[in-house]
């Protein structure tokens, strides 16, 4: 796919070339936590929970207080929002966690570390040990993520969303019984 | 059965492997897709089954996930492609480098190319290997392999950089979606729906019609 031309940015004109140059240079001070970062963040369940953390920071406030709904609405959507999330998030970290370790356990760039039952051969015939070293961690990352992607259509469907509906239906309860509380006390 | 089984994931392994190269980003963009798709699919079943939500609530909530699913993919198109695309070619350039990065370009004569569009950085390191490899000024080929590991050394170390920043990249787009966009986009929409879908049940159902308050 054109990642260029499928996201509108034209970056062969002479006029973006023109701004791009204009820009500072930046140094990485930290070049080895900066890749820290990146590899944690490239794993698929630390980047699973990074998005969760964003999603319960503004998503059931910004249902809560939709102005375009009856109250009534925004409450129950606000609720089935931080169900989603809660369950979604824990459940999609635990299983990408999970085959994240498994496919660690049989990705090794040697036979001497571990096991190369699913390492590529383009991999293992790597000559350089830095770049081998790149290769097998973005590897072990891609694999799992979409090892993960097929344990997936299962738990969406039997798990996360059987879940999310308990969970909103207790949240409802004690939301409508606290409701009720207070118009006695009133 | 189990050598069957691991020739399989071998097999599944290579070519995950040829599929999605080097770029962690779009491995990211494409399962995260798949992902929103087989999520929205079982909410939506899971909102239509749930009997505690009234039929307004569910006409509003089945439209939020449908616009979260296309806003979400939508999302991926028009501000996390662009971004990867700026954060790729800053790298390239070495307009953004870690600090050994800097210090080669400087050793090697090739600073005053850093951060001009058409300069490769990782070419340039390639370009500087494959010198050191068919020369013949070296008078013994330790020399030769010491400075070639130091080379291939900086090869990793940018190729390292890249995929750092990519993921860095995706994620701080997929902060911004998910935190903001999406839920945003996703509300206007459904109420949207929500009005129109009432509206149509109404102009059905004469005996009991169906408001947003029921």
């Amino acid at each position: 796919m054109n990642i260029a031309a499928s996201s509108g940015v034209n970056f062969q004109s002479s006029f973006y070339n023109r701004f791009f140059e204009s820009l500072p240079n930046k140094d990485i001070k930290n070049p080895a936590a900066f890749n820290k970062m990146g590899q944690r963040l490239a794993s698929p369940h630390w980047n699973r929970l990074a998005i969760g953390l964003a999603a319960i920071t503004t998503q059931p406030f910004l249902d809560y207080f939709n102005p375009r709904v009856d109250k009534d609405t925004a409450k129950a959507s606000a609720l089935r929002t931080i169900s989603k999330i809660i369950v979604c998030t824990s459940v999609g970290f635990a299983v990408r966690g999970s085959c994240y370790k498994l496919t660690n356990k049989f990705m090794h760039a040697s036979a001497k570390e571990g096991s190369i039952a699913l390492t590529p051969a383009v991999i293992l015939n790597e000559k350089n040990p830095e770049i081998q070293k790149n290769m097998l961690k973005l590897h072990r990352n891609t694999f799992s993520t979409v090892f993960a992607l097929g344990v997936m259509l299962f738990t969406n469907v039997f798990v996360d969303a059987p879940l999310t509906t308990i969970l909103s239906n207790k949240l409802i309860s004690a939301q409508k019984a606290r409701q009720n509380k207070d118009k006695a006390v009133s | 059965m189990s050598g069957i089984l691991s020739k399989a994931a071998k097999n599944t392994s290579e070519r995950i492997y040829k599929f999605f190269g080097k770029d962690s980003g779009n491995m990211l963009l494409a399962t995260s897709i798949l992902g929103f798709t087989l999520s929205a699919g079982a909410q939506i079943g899971a909102i239509v089954m749930n009997k505690r939500y009234s039929f307004s609530q569910k006409v509003f909530m089945v439209p939020q996930e449908i616009g979260e699913l296309v806003m979400a993919a939508t999302a991926i198109f028009v501000i996390t492609k662009p971004m990867q695309k700026i954060t790729a070619k800053m790298v390239k350039t070495g307009k953004i480098a870690p600090k050994e990065l800097v210090k080669y370009m400087e050793d090697n004569n090739i600073i005053s190319k850093r951060g001009k569009a058409d300069f490769n950085l990782g070419n340039e390191i390639k370009n500087i290997i494959k010198k050191v490899q068919s020369s013949d000024e070296f008078i013994n080929s330790n020399n030769k392999e010491s400075l070639l590991s130091v080379h291939q050394k900086t090869l990793g170390q940018y190729e390292a950089c890249a995929d750092s920043a990519s993921a860095i990249t995706t994620t701080a787009a997929g902060l911004v979606t998910t935190g903001l966009v999406v839920p945003v986009v996703r509300n206007n929409f459904a109420a949207y729906w929500q009005k129109q879908g009432l509206n149509y049940y109404n102009s059905i159902t004469t005996s009991k019609p169906h408001n947003s308050k029921i």
